[in-house]
Parts: C-alpha cells; sequence; structure tokens
C-alpha cells in the first residue's frame, strides 16, 4: 500500500511532457534590434513557435482552430503561445528590448531527431541507418514528430 | 566520415563557436583515421553571402557532418538537400569532449 502511493505521488509530481510544435519555415531573421534609445537592455526570446503563432494568427489570417492544426496542437495550446508571443513583442517594442529569434520548443516539418542522452538535435542522413545519436551514440532518440 | 566542427580557436582546448558560417576556425575530424586539422575560415569577415562560400568549402572537403550551435535557414535547406548532417548542440563544449566522443 505504501510502494503504491509512493508511486502515485511519483506520478501526480512529474511535469507533463510538453509536445512539440510543428512549424513550417524557421523565421528568416534572427533578431530585431531596436534604435534611437539609450542604454542597452536584456532581449525577449521569441521562440519559433510563437514566431509561427503571430505567422499564422496575424499574417496569414487563420483562425485558431486551423492555426492549431496545421501546428499539431490543441486550439488552447494555441491560443496560450499566440498569446505570450503577443506579450513579448509588444514588451519589447515599449521596453525598447531586442527581439531573438530561439529554438524553443519547435520541430521542423522534417527529419529531425533530438537526443535524450545528450541534448544535440540532428538530421537524419539518407546513407547512414539513423538508430543512434551521432555524438554520443546513444540509443535514447525520439524524432521530433508529434504523429 | 569526416565531420566539421566549429571553433573558437585552433587547439582542441578551443571552445566550439556557436556561429556556422562566421565561426573563427573549423576542425575537421576524420573518425576512420582519427586524426583532426583546424583550418582559419576565410570568409569569417566576409560582409555578406558567407553561408554559400561555406557551403561550397564544405562540398569541396566532401564533408558529410557538421557540429555547430545553430544554422540559417538558407544553410539548412541547402545542406539538407546535399545529404550533409547537421548537428545542433545547445551548450558550447571544448573540441577536445567532442572530438573524443566522436572517434569513439
Amino acid at each position: 500500500m505504501r510502494i503504491f502511493s509512493l508511486y502515485l505521488f511519483k506520478i501526480s509530481s512529474m511535469p507533463r511532457r510538453r509536445r512539440l510544435r510543428k512549424i513550417v519555415e524557421p523565421p528568416k531573421f534572427k533578431g530585431y534590434k531596436p534604435y534611437g534609445h539609450r542604454g542597452q537592455k536584456q532581449a525577449v526570446e521569441l521562440h519559433y513557435e510563437e514566431y509561427e503563432a503571430i505567422k499564422l494568427a496575424d499574417y496569414d489570417h487563420l483562425n485558431h482552430q486551423e492555426a492549431s492544426v496545421l501546428m499539431g496542437i490543441s486550439r488552447a495550446t494555441f491560443a496560450r503561445i499566440y498569446d505570450e508571443a503577443r506579450k513579448k513583442i509588444a514588451q519589447a517594442l515599449v521596453e525598447t528590448r531586442e527581439i531573438k529569434s530561439v529554438f524553443g520548443h519547435a520541430y521542423l516539418d522534417k527529419s529531425w531527431f533530438i537526443c535524450q542522452s545528450c541534448g544535440s538535435k540532428f538530421n537524419t542522413m539518407p546513407s547512414a541507418d539513423n538508430k543512434e545519436c551521432p555524438l554520443c551514440k546513444s540509443i535514447e532518440i525520439k524524432a521530433l514528430t508529434t504523429k | 566520415m569526416k565531420t566539421l566542427i566549429t571553433s573558437t580557436g585552433n587547439s582542441i582546448e578551443a571552445e566550439m563557436d556557436m556561429r556556422f558560417g562566421r565561426a573563427l576556425w573549423f576542425c575537421i575530424n576524420d573518425s576512420k583515421t582519427k586524426t583532426h586539422s583546424f583550418i582559419k575560415n576565410p570568409y569569417a569577415n566576409l560582409r555578406g553571402g558567407v553561408g554559400k562560400e561555406v557551403l561550397n568549402f564544405i562540398i569541396q572537403n566532401e564533408i558529410q557532418q557538421i557540429i555547430s550551435g545553430d544554422f540559417g535557414a538558407n544553410v539548412r535547406s541547402n545542406l539538407e538537400n546535399r545529404g550533409v548532417q547537421m548537428i545542433i548542440i545547445q551548450d558550447s563544449k571544448p573540441i577536445e569532449e567532442i572530438i573524443n566522443q566522436l572517434n569513439k
């Protein structure tokens, strides 16, 4: 009984796995810088998936439901990412901060993998067998896909 | 297999360079012969079109694998089409550590 309750405790205290968000194309920029102001502040980090959310909703004029299907996440999650993206951009504008685009929790719509042992990301090669991490030779690799 | 690692210096104690095209040095490791050599990146200070020049360099040297911190969008799709494997490491490491892993 005690072991069972410990097990339950372990499950409930573990954070949920963060699903990866699919993006069609990474942003074509590495960042944006304000000019005509004084002092340097820490940059705002805009994740790829946040950029993608802004693009789908505000540039391609999709509604949240359509956009969430494209990114392989639920509508509610999309709304949260989108909200976060808008807050970050607003913060950057008001506080004259740089915007940097960082990888975040996205994956490109291609054959990319992540090694769970050393944390490196890599794409597959048609020539080699792709069952292990090319760097640490660990077999604990996971495809960056949702389907 | 020939692997290119972007480096900040010309010795194995140097940290890897998180940039790809504008990395200061390239370390080329051959896992077959277990040898490595350092080449200064001639395009590090070029104004534009660095990615293209480095791509040519990679094709000429028959490199099959690249380890860096990030790859630009153009370079990414180009390397993908040519079947060159990209490995992204998010935290910088000394070159020695990477070479040891590759030659294992």
